[in-house]
Parts: structure tokens; C-alpha cells; sequence
């Protein structure tokens, strides 16, 4: 196996997958998500003004578009399954280390505060997109959410949560 | 402020306003003016260099603003689409001035009906934006479509995917929306590359040529009057006649597979489109004292603050002001002129700067933008996630354009389908009851069947 890992190649073809998800997708609108999620009032006047009448339609159509798409890209390729697509292992490790730096991100944004919990990204970030001047990163670390955070707050009017900075913030 | 993402130009209005309060009645509606205009552009600068867009009419911009700064063209991009929107301008302000009694007497002939009948019009778009993934492309629309009825039911007031969540209650913005569907998924695929140690941004490059204008020139003025057109029924906004003339442009080119792949006219047509209704949005406001939207809301607020009623009697009252209100408004498309040509000369740098730094600026920019647009960690949180649907997308080979368009579109479609048919009590005539419906009937009808014909040709 050499650097680029094919995870899915050769099995199943991007049109298959998307096909299938819509599939998937529709069904879940049709028979759980609009049945649980729209709430019908009793004293509905007209079918097509009920809340649930457009929805419906449109879980349709995405169910026939779904079964088209997976048909074609079935007939089209035959056994093969579609053409697949290559995840390179270094780029997977990276992404995965920028997605869980995404999420740790928005998930501690309201303990950390903006401009902490920003600088900590922006470093960490440029730091897997292997940035290594650390003059850059750190510098470009600290002022940025610093003027971010002073900008929406003096000029923009729009209290940006400061987390556990709040008692240095605060005479900013 | 229309090129920070989530910074709306409706939000840099309402910043103004206060400021008018100790001005000239005259000046203060200009000042409101100037920023509104400068919004409108703004969103069209981080839409062509960072895929974010700063409005949702400059989401039609990203489609070929920044393949061309990707290809090393930025400041091409940046100066047509500031041409476009400076000629669109200039002619919208022209008509707000020579036909403004005209345009409004066309706007009072749009209903429900009309409306409705023109976003079907306008959905077809989403045929030339999807190229050659025109199944893939249906879908995503839909998904767009399901995605805009989250919130409150606009005629029973009832939960639509909600699922408890107060946040919801008032449906999905567009600006975390846009900023997790076209900027995210770009930084997460960066990422992803096999190498980008040693990588570097492509380069600002050279400005725009009068041939590059000239080249583009019939598209900026078809933009402009359907800016014009639009812009002067209350309601339809920036983003309908960005999508439109972007896709007339298309539909009129020569070289219509050049689209979407960094197409100068592609910029020139949507930013005319956009800036197209600047001034033609004043029409409903001054003619009737109907304001189209928000940021006419906002301005109709000023006049009042100021003790001015627009609306046919200002025209006999206050002649005056309308005159200067007229000469100030031609005034602000030379300063857009000056002040966005100043302004790409720093901005374009933007380009220059090596992905590795500029992707996690972008990632902060976004974060800070989408919780300025309701002060919530929730919109935050909806940026994230359709980052990781848009990767997806991107994955699956769907085009998220059509997502966005339907997205866009799909409340004002929903809203006027449904108001519609309580105007008729259930009666689907309605919807072919004016000339102006057959018009638009036939012009979607005509799209699809070219559309059909172009695919299985193709096929």
C-alpha cells in the first residue's frame, strides 16, 4: 500500500453514495422526520396549505431524484460500483487533527471566550497547515482575535463572549 | 462592513442610524445610503478572495470570483465586479429618477402569484449551475428547499423541525449558511491535500483591461435592468437578481462551460444583478412609502425620525429634499467608484498571503462573523456543521451552488405559493391568472425543455 490509502475506491462511486443518501434521506423525511417534526394544526382549510403539504413534496421528489441517480450510476458502471476517490493518509490525519480542532473550537468557544479560545485555533491551525515561523503564528495568534474582539465590540456594538478572559477583558 | 462575513449590510444600516440623528435630514438618508451601496459591494471583496461570501446576494459571486482569484486573478475579479456594481448603480439610480412612477406602477402588478411564478423562473438557474451533475444538482436544491422550512409555519404558526429547539423557531440564517457551505469545506479540503508545506497563494495579479470590461459590458447592463426590475417589487431583494442575471449570462454566452470556472462575466453579472437594485429598492419607498426591505425599513425610519413621510405627497411637499435626495444618490456611485478602486489596491494583498496563515485567519473571521449575526454561540454552531456538509458535498461530487440558490430562494417560493392559494381558498388557477404569470410560466417552461434537450444531446 503506498502513501495514498483508496478507502472506498473501486467499491462504491460518489453518484452510488449520493444516490443512496438521498434514498435514505427522503425516507427518513417521509415517514419520521415530517410526521415528528411538523406539528398539524386540526382546522387545516386546504390540503396545500397544511405545513407538512410542502415538505412532502419537495421529500418526494428528492426520493424519485435518489432512486434515478442510484439506477443510472448502477447501470452505468455495472459491478464495478462508480469510479471511487483517493484519501491521501497524510491528508486524512491532517484533516482529522483540524476537525477535531473545529469542534474542540466551537465546543469551548463559550467557557474560553472568543478571543482565547480564537488564538488557541488560529495557532493550533497553522501549526498542522505546517506553518513553523512562530514569530507569524504567535504573533498573528494573539493580535488577531484581540482586534476582532475590539473591533465587534467598540465599532460593531456586539458583545463578544469573553469566557474565563472576562476579568481582563472587561477594562479592554 | 459588508466584507466582514456576518456583518450584514441590513446590521452596518442599523450601526448607522443613530449617527443620522444629529444630522441634516438630507445628509443623515445619504450617510444611510452611502453605507447600504458600500454593503452591497463589500459582500462581493471576501466573496471572491476567501469563498465567504459577506451578503447572501454575493454568494453568487463566489461561483466564479474565486476560481479566478485561485487562478491568480483577484484583482481582476475585484475590479469588475466593482465596474459592474458602479454601472449597475448609476443606471438603477438613473431609473429611480426617469421611471420611478413607471417601475412602481409595475411593482403594484406583482401578487403572490406573480412573485411565485418568477422564483419558479428564477429556480431554473439551478439547471446552469449544476453543469454536468444536473440530477445531483435537483437534489441539492431540494435539500436546500427542506433545509428553508425550518421554523415557525408562516399561516398556522406551528413547529416545522424544530424538535425543541428555540433557536430554531425562527428558521435557519442565511449568513451561518452561507459561511459553513462555501468557506468551510474549502479550509477543510486544504487540509486535506496530500502536500502544502511548501505551498503559496496564487498572486493578486494584474487589474482589469478595457477589453475585460468591454468583453463583459452586455451582461452588466442586462444585470443592471434585472437588478432594476426586481429591486422596485418589494420584498425580492439582491440574491434573486444576482442568481438570475448570472444565469442569463450564462444562457447568452458563448462560452457558457467557462462558467463557474472562473468566468470574468460570471462576477460582472451577478455584482450588476446585486448592485442593480440599489437603487431601484427607493422606488416602492419614495413612490408609495412601501418599503421593500430591511434596510428601506431602516431608512423609511430615518425619513420619519427626521418628520419626513415618503410616498406620492412628499414628491408635491418636500420637492426639495427629493431633488438633493436624487443629485446625492447620483454622487454615491462616483464615490463607490473611488472608494472601492482605493480600496482593491490594499485589499487584493489579501491574495498574496500563503494559504497556510490566510485558511485559519478565514476560520476566525467566519467564527466571529456568524455570532455577530444574532449575537448566538447557536449560529456558531450551524456554521460548523454545514462546514462538514459542504464537505460532504464537495466529497460526493454535488454541487453546492443549487443547495444555496434553493435555500435562498425557497421561503420567498414557499410563502407566496401558499398565500397564494389562501388568496384563492385552494384554488391552483390563481396561479395562471395574470399575463404576467404566462409570461414567466412560459419562460421557465421554455428553460426546462432547453435544458432536457441540451442533457440528452449531450448524453
Amino acid at each position: 500500500m503506498d502513501n495514498s490509502v483508496n478507502s472506498i475506491a473501486g467499491k462504491i462511486g460518489p453518484d452510488m453514495v449520493s444516490g443512496l443518501i438521498f434514498i435514505v434521506f427522503s425516507l427518513c423525511l417521509l415517514f419520521w422526520l415530517i410526521p415528528l417534526g411538523i406539528v398539524e394544526p386540526k382546522n387545516v382549510r386546504y390540503a396545500a396549505l397544511s405545513p407538512s403539504y410542502y415538505p412532502k413534496i419537495i421529500a418526494f421528489v428528492l426520493l424519485i431524484l435518489g432512486l434515478v441517480i442510484t439506477i443510472h450510476s448502477y447501470l452505468k458502471f455495472g459491478k464495478k460500483w462508480g469510479d471511487g476517490y483517493e484519501l491521501h493518509a497524510k491528508g486524512f490525519h491532517r484533516t482529522s487533527l483540524f476537525i477535531a480542532t473545529l469542534i474542540i473550537y466551537a465546543g469551548t468557544l463559550n467557557i474560553l471566550g472568543f478571543v482565547l479560545g480564537s488564538s488557541l485555533a488560529l495557532f493550533v491551525s497553522m501549526s498542522i497547515a505546517g506553518e513553523r515561523n512562530y514569530w507569524i503564528t504567535l504573533g498573528t495568534a494573539v493580535i488577531l482575535p484581540m482586534a476582532l474582539y475590539l473591533f465587534f465590540l467598540k465599532i460593531a456594538r456586539i458583545p463578544i463572549p469573553t469566557g474565563i478572559l472576562s476579568s481582563i477583558l472587561v477594562g479592554v | 462592513m459588508g466584507a466582514i462575513p456576518g456583518m450584514t449590510t441590513p446590521m452596518a444600516v442599523a450601526l448607522t442610524l443613530p449617527f443620522t440623528f444629529y444630522m441634516a435630514p438630507l445628509t443623515g438618508i445619504l450617510l444611510l445610503l452611502g453605507v447600504y451601496k458600500g454593503g452591497l459591494y463589500g459582500g462581493s471583496i471576501t466573496a471572491i478572495l476567501i469563498k465567504a461570501p459577506g451578503t447572501p446576494a454575493a454568494s453568487c459571486t463566489v461561483l466564479d470570483g474565486y476560481p479566478l482569484a485561485q487562478k491568480g486573478e483577484a484583482r481582476k475579479a475585484l475590479d469588475i465586479a466593482l465596474y459592474s456594481s458602479v454601472i449597475a448603480d448609476f443606471i438603477s439610480n438613473l431609473s429611480l429618477i426617469l421611471f420611478a412612477g413607471l417601475l412602481a406602477q409595475l411593482a403594484l402588478a406583482f401578487g403572490s402569484p406573480e412573485v411565485f411564478t418568477l422564483i419558479m423562473f428564477a429556480l431554473t438557474i439551478i439547471a446552469g449551475v449544476s453543469d454536468d451533475q444536473l440530477l445531483k444538482g435537483l437534489c441539492a436544491a431540494c435539500l436546500g428547499l427542506i433545509l428553508a422550512t425550518v421554523g415557525l409555519d408562516l399561516v398556522y404558526g406551528t413547529n416545522r423541525f424544530i424538535f425543541g429547539e428555540v433557536s430554531l423557531m425562527g428558521g435557519l440564517n442565511f449568513i451561518p449558511v452561507l459561511i459553513g457551505l462555501f468557506a468551510l469545506p474549502e479550509i477543510i479540503s486544504y487540509y486535506s491535500r496530500a502536500t502544502l508545506k511548501k505551498e503559496k497563494s496564487t498572486l493578486a495579479g494584474q487589474g482589469a483591461k478595457w477589453k475585460d470590461l468591454k468583453r463583459c459590458l452586455k451582461s452588466i447592463l442586462r444585470g443592471s435592468f434585472i437588478g432594476v426590475i426586481l429591486g422596485a417589487i418589494p420584498g425580492i431583494g439582491g440574491a434573486p437578481a444576482a442568481f438570475l442575471s448570472y444565469s442569463e449570462a450564462k444562457r447568452n454566452s458563448n462560452h457558457p462551460e467557462k462558467f463557474g470556472k472562473g468566468e470574468i462575466e460570471g462576477v460582472a453579472a451577478s455584482e450588476s444583478g446585486n448592485n442593480g437594485v440599489a437603487g431601484a429598492t427607493l422606488i416602492p419607498l419614495l413612490a408609495l412609502g412601501i418599503p421593500g426591505d430591511i434596510i428601506t425599513a431602516i431608512i423609511l425610519g430615518a425619513f420619519m425620525i427626521h418628520g419626513l413621510r415618503p410616498g406620492p405627497i412628499m414628491f408635491q411637499e418636500n420637492l426639495g429634499i427629493i431633488y438633493a435626495l436624487f443629485i446625492g444618490i447620483m454622487f454615491s456611485s462616483i464615490y463607490l467608484f473611488i472608494v472601492g478602486k482605493i480600496s482593491i489596491r490594499f485589499i487584493s494583498k489579501i491574495a498574496n498571503i500563503p494559504h497556510r496563515i490566510l485558511f485559519p485567519i478565514v476560520l476566525v473571521f467566519c467564527v466571529f462573523g456568524a455570532f455577530a449575526v444574532n449575537n448566538t454561540l447557536f449560529d456558531v454552531f450551524v456554521m460548523v456543521l454545514m462546514g462538514f456538509v459542504g464537505f460532504g458535498l464537495f466529497k460526493l461530487k454535488i454541487p453546492p451552488a443549487p443547495f444555496l440558490i434553493a435555500f435562498i430562494l425557497g421561503p420567498l417560493l414557499e410563502d407566496n405559493f401558499r398565500q397564494s392559494l389562501l388568496l384563492s381558498r385552494g384554488d391552483w388557477s390563481i396561479f395562471f391568472a395574470s399575463p404576467i404569470c404566462w409570461i414567466f410560466w412560459i419562460l421557465t417552461c421554455v428553460v426546462v425543455v432547453w435544458t432536457i434537450w441540451k442533457n440528452v444531446k449531450v448524453g
